[in-house]
């Protein structure tokens, strides 16, 4: 319990500091997902967890798993000019 | 000149007005020379806490009127260097300008070793006249989110005022949840707040009684231990913490813990 309120506090205050909507990090979550789906075939949903860091800087986690990269659909890579 | 002190809070009803009789108290006993300075216009309980409300002639608005000398406006608790000047109560908060007030704290930093000032709950133009007039800030919370989260917001504005200290006491901590983990646990609030502890108070009913009689000093429980320490951090800079969950802890503790939570 006493990890649940730590987290809770951490949220609320994050909230607060961001001055984020309700439901911003789930709209995150959604177009991650999106983008990642181009890429790749994924078997687990996304996590996507905010921060502010002592410095105030955000700090974004973004946790998935994917059990294959698909032919890509998202970015045409043979037409990129070479580096 | 004097170690100025402000004593604030997001959230009202964290204990931020014992806090400050306590601190007060605390460091009078030890010798040194202390003002507590009521900085909640119109809403003042400090005299109260106390106990010196009927001994008042003067308060604050009388000096910054002209109407009488610094020294008629500043009461001493008897047997030990405690002097308390009361707030304005006839006057609108709104009358009494930071500047003012400033000015007032500059004249009395030479007469004292620290001058502690007690601000009203919120983020209003008495919190900014009381801390503008300070060095150090002490945010009184209490271990609920609900007043975590408001001492977040008065941190940040603290944060812009440039001032030389800022820590964290924290009110009303019950050992036998912390024990249990059913409550916040200070090291937890001031690792999300970011600023260091100054002091944890346990939850005191005693406290809570002498407060009611204007006896503040003259509780003898665990919170008056428990301030004392933070008032000797305060001067030594260390950082002794009290630890309201030691007498929970073991045996004896289960079973304190046990009967607690069914009373």
């Amino acid at each position: 319990m006493k990890e649940f309120l730590t987290a809770r506090a951490r949220r609320i205050l994050l909230s607060d500091k961001t001055r984020l909507p309700d439901g911003f990090a789930e709209a995150v979550r959604r177009d991650v997902e999106r983008v990642l789906s181009q890429y790749m075939t994924l078997c687990a949903g996304v996590e996507v967890s905010l921060d502010v860091d002592e410095g105030g800087l955000y700090r974004v986690e973004i946790k998935t798993a994917a059990e294959a990269i698909v032919p890509c659909r998202g970015a045409d890579w043979e037409k990129r000019p070479e580096a | 000149m004097s170690n100025n002190i402000v004593i604030t809070s997001g959230k009202g009803g964290v204990g931020k007005t014992t806090v400050t009789a306590g601190l007060g108290t605390a460091l009078a006993r030890r010798g040194v020379n202390t003002l507590l300075i009521d900085g909640d216009v119109g809403l003042n309980n400090l005299d109260v806490a106390l106990g010196v409300e009927n001994r008042a002639a003067y308060d604050m608005a009388d000096v910054m009127a002209g109407k009488c000398r610094v020294a008629q406006a500043i009461l001493q608790l008897p047997g030990m260097p405690l002097y308390i000047m009361p707030s304005a109560h006839a006057v609108d908060s709104g009358q009494i300008k930071a500047a003012d007030f400033r000015a007032l704290i500059g004249r009395l930093g030479g007469s004292f070793d620290y001058i502690l000032i007690d601000c009203p709950a919120g983020i209003e133009g008495g919190f900014h006249r009381a801390v503008s007039a300070c060095e150090y800030a002490v945010v009184v919370t209490t271990p609920h989110i609900s007043a975590v989260r408001d001492a977040d917001k008065v941190l940040t504005l603290l944060s812009g005022y440039g001032l030389r200290g800022i820590s964290l006491m924290v009110n009303r901590v019950r050992g036998d949840l912390l024990v249990r983990g059913e409550t916040l646990a200070p090291a937890d609030i001031s690792r999300i707040l970011r600023y260091p502890l100054l002091g944890i108070v346990p939850e005191d009913d005693e406290i809570s009684v002498y407060a009611q009689l204007g006896r503040v000093g003259a509780a003898e429980g665990a919170a008056k231990t428990a301030i004392d320490m933070a008032a000797a951090n305060i001067l030594t800079g260390e950082q002794r913490i009290y630890d309201p969950a030691r007498k929970y802890r073991g045996v004896l503790g289960a079973i304190r813990a046990g009967l607690r939570r069914r009373a």
